[in-house]
């Protein structure tokens, strides 16, 4: 009799504790951002999950490789299997670790890191930390990176307010946006258990063209110390550490764009780098020219993010090279590779043609993450 | 029975709302924006009797981190603007040339402030009389030597602003001013 209480006890425990966890389990999906519709970029870094087949290279970075490189039009002209992983303003740490989940799971041929992101030697913003880290599946390579990237009594650099963020709230979000609660939007439940595909192997389409042309530039602002930090430097050294260590090929890219803007300065450390590293550096910006890049068609935002033409000219110029130099092979005739990537090619064709349509009837684009 | 549910209950509601009251700014998607990429600047020299770095131009006092709106009224129509989203396309700064001078203005909640000034050429100098060509020395008579970086420029740490004048063949290449949070 003693027994079959205690048994029942222990039934109910073990039953509230599920109910709960359950309950807590909904509260979270309800409360987190979506990023469905208005700014999409936080919904970038969770689609690697969805992959069903590796990849030849992975190009990791900030908004230079996910506004930059197409992975369609890679796969299209090369037959280059690639994914993007990049998030706006991604620091180089947050590259590491992402990289780090990536070779844990994949052995590409190739990593091309965008090395915009040297310039930040410590964590900037809790909004980009999120919108890089929300994504992110649990795991040690994520607790890493909330590790390295948390604002802990540094200033925002848009609001100058003091940041304390807490570890704790990147392992249960809700702790993080419980507050939600009050502007819950149907978006909020629609995409609770599955939300859209927003990028094409991280790649994010825009198709609309807001061109500039050098003298509308602001002028260039000398700085007084144009040295990479040791923190940036560091994480650097561990990408090559972590490349070799799986036998994967390091290659550095400078993308295209006008603003924010490249100085001779960060150049000249770049080169000096990958040149003791023995590494292949691609600088597209310095072969914006020869590529037929026109910042007056080519970008949808003045200057800093290339639009699909850009993007394209961007991508076939970087896959001429890892297809010749590195010999990065040509998965076109491999039937499961073929029956994966129509999916995605049609899903790309289909993009193109809605954002084409949207652009035609109204001027502009409304959707897919034209806000602002 | 009861009495371990409520347990159960009020712990995970004491985990839940343990990080509450550190929560720090909210996220793009919940609301707050902005599209400054330029962290602000901190330097070593101590601002405790510092004074609040302002520019004149045309007449018009510019401080960093006013409100925007009436000083780009004042200064009337610029040469050019060019708006430049974030990175996260949250957010757009403005940046107004007046043909002398550069000044960026941010939004942050709704409101457009002042975050920066760039001097561009030596038309037009500081209010202590510091322009672009003066030489290195007359800077550092302004600033103090205190303010001296690493790298031999000046970054002093106002009330509210900082202001960087970088140096070429010992004089003064640039003068800019940046809005800091004091």
């Amino acid at each position: 009799m003693e027994k079959k209480k205690r048994i029942r006890t222990a039934a109910i425990i073990i039953a509230a504790i599920l109910v709960s966890l359950c309950l807590l389990d909904i509260a979270t999906r309800l409360c987190v951002p979506k990023y469905m519709s208005g700014a999409l970029d936080g919904a970038f870094i969770a689609e690697y999950y969805d992959e069903k087949l590796p990849h030849d290279v992975l190009f990791v970075g900030d908004c230079e490789v996910f506004s930059n490189i197409s992975p369609v039009a890679l796969w299209r002209e090369y037959g280059i299997t690639s994914f993007v992983r990049g998030s706006a303003q991604q620091l180089i740490w947050q590259s590491y670790y992402l990289l780090e989940e990536m070779l844990a799971h994949e052995t590409p041929k190739a990593v091309v890191f965008n090395v915009l992101s040297l310039k930040y030697n410590e964590p900037q913003k809790e909004a980009y930390n999120r919108i890089a880290l929300d994504g992110m599946k649990l795991s040690r390579y994520k607790l890493a990176a909330v590790e390295a990237s948390m604002l802990q009594g540094q200033r925002d650099a848009d609001t100058g307010e003091v940041v304390n963020e807490s570890f704790l709230s990147y392992v249960f979000p809700l702790l993080r946006y419980h507050s939600r609660w009050s502007s819950l939007t149907s978006d909020d439940v629609k995409y609770m258990y599955g939300r859209d595909k927003v990028t094409h192997n991280g790649y994010y389409m825009r198709v609309d063209a807001n061109g500039v042309s050098p003298d509308e530039l602001p002028a260039v602002r000398p700085l007084d110390d144009y040295t990479f930090g040791s923190t940036a430097t560091e994480y650097l050294d561990k990408m090559v550490t972590l490349c070799e260590s799986h036998g994967v090929e390091l290659i550095l890219m400078k993308a295209p764009s006008l603003v924010p803007h490249w100085y001779d300065e960060y150049e000249a450390q770049v080169e000096a780098y990958a040149s003791a590293h023995g590494l292949r550096y691609i600088n597209v910006l310095a072969a914006a020219n020869d590529i037929g890049i026109d910042y007056e068609t080519d970008t949808f935002d003045r200057g800093m993010h290339m639009n699909l033409s850009g993007a394209e000219k961007v991508t076939s110029y970087v896959g001429g090279i890892l297809s010749d130099e590195f010999g990065i092979p040509d998965r076109r005739g491999d039937e499961e590779y073929a029956s994966v990537w129509a999916e995605k090619e049609k899903f790309y064709d289909d993009m193109i043609a809605a954002q084409q349509k949207e652009l035609a009837e109204l001027g502009h684009l409304v959707h897919f993450g034209a806000v602002g | 029975m009861k009495r371990i549910i409520a347990l159960i209950i009020c712990a995970l509601a004491v985990v839940m709302l343990a990080a509450c009251s550190g929560d720090p700014a909210e996220t793009s998607d919940t609301g707050k924006s902005g599209g400054t990429n330029a962290p602000a600047q901190t330097n070593s020299n101590d601002a405790s009797d510092a004074v609040k770095p302002v520019f004149v131009y045309n007449g018009v006092t510019i401080e960093m981190n006013a409100l925007a709106d009436d000083v780009i009224a004042a200064l009337g129509d610029p040469v050019s603007t060019y708006e430049s989203p974030s990175c996260a396309f949250q957010g757009t700064d403005i940046n107004y040339n007046y043909g002398s001078i550069e000044i960026t203005v941010y939004e942050n909640e709704g409101e457009r402030r002042i975050y920066s000034l760039f001097v561009k050429d030596d038309l037009v100098s500081t209010p202590e009389g510091l322009s672009i060509g003066s030489p290195e020395s007359d800077a550092f008579s302004i600033y103090g030597d205190e303010s001296k970086t690493q790298s031999g420029n000046i970054i002093y740490n106002g009330k509210g602003a900082s202001v960087t004048v970088t140096f070429a063949d010992g004089k003064v290449a640039s003068i800019e001013y940046t809005a800091t949070f004091d």
